[in-house]
């Protein structure tokens, strides 16, 4: 008996095929983790270290900008979570586990369609009309943005939904 | 031959169908309201003329689809292409493909790695894709320009290990542009066709191995045609925002290396033309369209032959 040192042969590798996807595991956290680590530096400079310091932590706190900014963001992202995730449950009721019905299709096509379109068409699209209608009833909330992202979130919302993703739809 | 249905059947039918139609009614308001409905309304806008501080005049024109092909000379009114407009859609394309085949080199070895990893660890390194991916795209696309900027950490370790003297131009080029756009979308490439790989057969693998397959062969001839669902819907995920990209060709590719978003973005800004913006959004969506058909055809080519 001969032993060998070459590996064992297996059906499920391919040269080349795990070291390229760790490197591209590598690849995809590196520049986050840069930007994590560096947000802790005590200069301003994202290449030199110069020490631990919570500085820009401190600074973000007490800029009232980041806190305007950061309260919009949490209010619109709530209401609009909390809508998006109550209309496509309806919606996952009166689409799955069902029998087919005339316009199941039609149906998953316009909650489909936001997936679709490219982000910045429907971003203009929605600026030429919230610019009409504020225009004519003089109203400058948030419903706006919470109107908007709730139809986004729709979609997302559905295809995540465990009584569609169990496939049993 | 399904038996034909009595009336009392046949009217529990209809209200089942009746109550699904309303459970689905106030998703489809909000989607008509923000989503579909704006998109006609957008059509109508782009054969308006433009106002003189933006907006629009209520008065038909094809003046904003004429200027999305072609430019008139405002001194003699000699018609031309507009060629700014044509190079910008062809660049938005050709990067948008770039992308698409930069993420697949990177993405199907990944997926199929982590296919081939033991259940327990499967899901282990599949969360490890979605995290970037739930991760804000402006946070990530920050990210790589701050990693590939002449005082970045890629130039800095260049240059401190001596391989150049100065630092590589990278931020602001094409390259840019495409790495970030590569960096962004690629777990939407790798998710499908991870999908369409966790089904894999490994006994057909090993079959072809068994007729003396090359490694290359098996690859080619008995895992491609298997994930290719998969292959064709991870390239549409990533074509299609790679198209309508405008965040990262902003940031990564400064005010010069434009994308077809940052043309529309223009309009209606400093360009102050909400027509021609209009018209040029409905272009992107037409390509994006064809690109969908493509897609379409593909799935049902593969499911009828696999039949």
């Amino acid at each position: 008996m001969t032993s060998r040192t070459s590996k064992p042969f297996s059906v499920r590798k391919l040269p080349g095929f795990s070291s390229t996807a760790l490197l591209c595991f590598a690849l995809l956290y590196a520049p986050i983790v840069i930007l994590v680590i560096y947000s802790f530096n005590a200069g301003s400079s994202l290449a030199l270290w110069e020490g631990f310091s919570w500085r820009w932590y401190h600074a973000a706190w007490q800029n009232d900008q980041v806190q305007s900014a950061t309260i919009v963001s949490v209010l619109v992202a709530a209401q609009a979570s909390t809508y998006a995730t109550i209309l496509a449950t309806m919606a996952a009721l009166g689409t799955t586990r069902t029998r087919p019905y005339k316009g199941q299709t039609a149906i998953y096509t316009m909650i489909n369609q936001p997936l679709m379109v490219p982000e910045i068409v429907t971003a203009v699209a929605l600026l030429i009309c919230f610019a009409v209608i504020k225009q004519a009833i003089d109203y400058r909330g948030l419903i706006f943005l919470v109107l908007a992202h709730t139809a986004f979130c729709i979609p997302y919302c559905l295809f995540a939904h465990p009584r569609k993703a169990r496939g049993h739809g | 031959m399904p038996e034909p249905l009595s009336g009392y059947e046949l009217a529990a039918r209809q209200q089942e169908t009746k109550t699904n139609l309303l459970l689905s009614t106030p998703a489809l308001i909000i989607l008509f309201l923000a989503a579909s409905g704006p998109l006609v309304v957008m059509l109508l806008y782009s054969f308006l003329t433009p106002g003189d501080y933006g907006g629009v005049e209520y008065e038909a024109s094809t003046e904003g689809w004429f200027k999305v092909f072609f430019h008139k000379d405002i001194f003699d009114g000699t018609v031309s292409f507009a060629d700014a407009h044509l190079s910008i859609f062809w660049r938005s394309i050709k990067l948008s493909l770039l992308t698409t085949i930069a993420s697949i080199i990177l993405g199907f070895p990944t997926a199929y790695f982590i296919a081939t990893r033991p259940l327990s660890s499967r899901n282990f390194w599949l969360f490890l894709i979605t995290i970037p991916f739930w991760t804000n795209l402006l946070i990530r696309t920050f990210a790589i320009m701050e990693v590939i900027r002449n005082q970045g950490a890629v130039n800095t370790l260049l240059m401190s290990s001596g391989l150049i003297e100065h630092p590589i131009q990278m931020l602001y080029t094409d390259f840019a542009i495409m790495l970030g756009m590569t960096y962004v979308y690629l777990p939407l490439m790798i998710l499908p066709l991870y999908a369409s790989m966790e089904k894999l057969d490994f006994r057909l693998i090993e079959a072809g191995y068994d007729l003396y397959a090359t490694r290359f062969r098996v690859l080619r001839k008995v895992i491609l045609p298997l994930v290719k669902p998969g292959l064709v819907a991870g390239s549409i995920l990533v074509f299609i925002p790679s198209l309508g990209a405008f965040v990262t060709p902003r940031i990564l590719g400064g005010g010069k290396n434009m994308m077809l978003g940052n043309l529309i973005e223009l309009q209606f800004g400093q360009g102050r033309n909400w027509p021609l913006g209009a018209a040029l959004s409905i272009a992107l969506l037409l390509i994006v369209m064809a690109a969908l058909l493509i897609y379409i055809r593909n799935i049902q080519s593969t499911s009828s032959s696999h039949d």
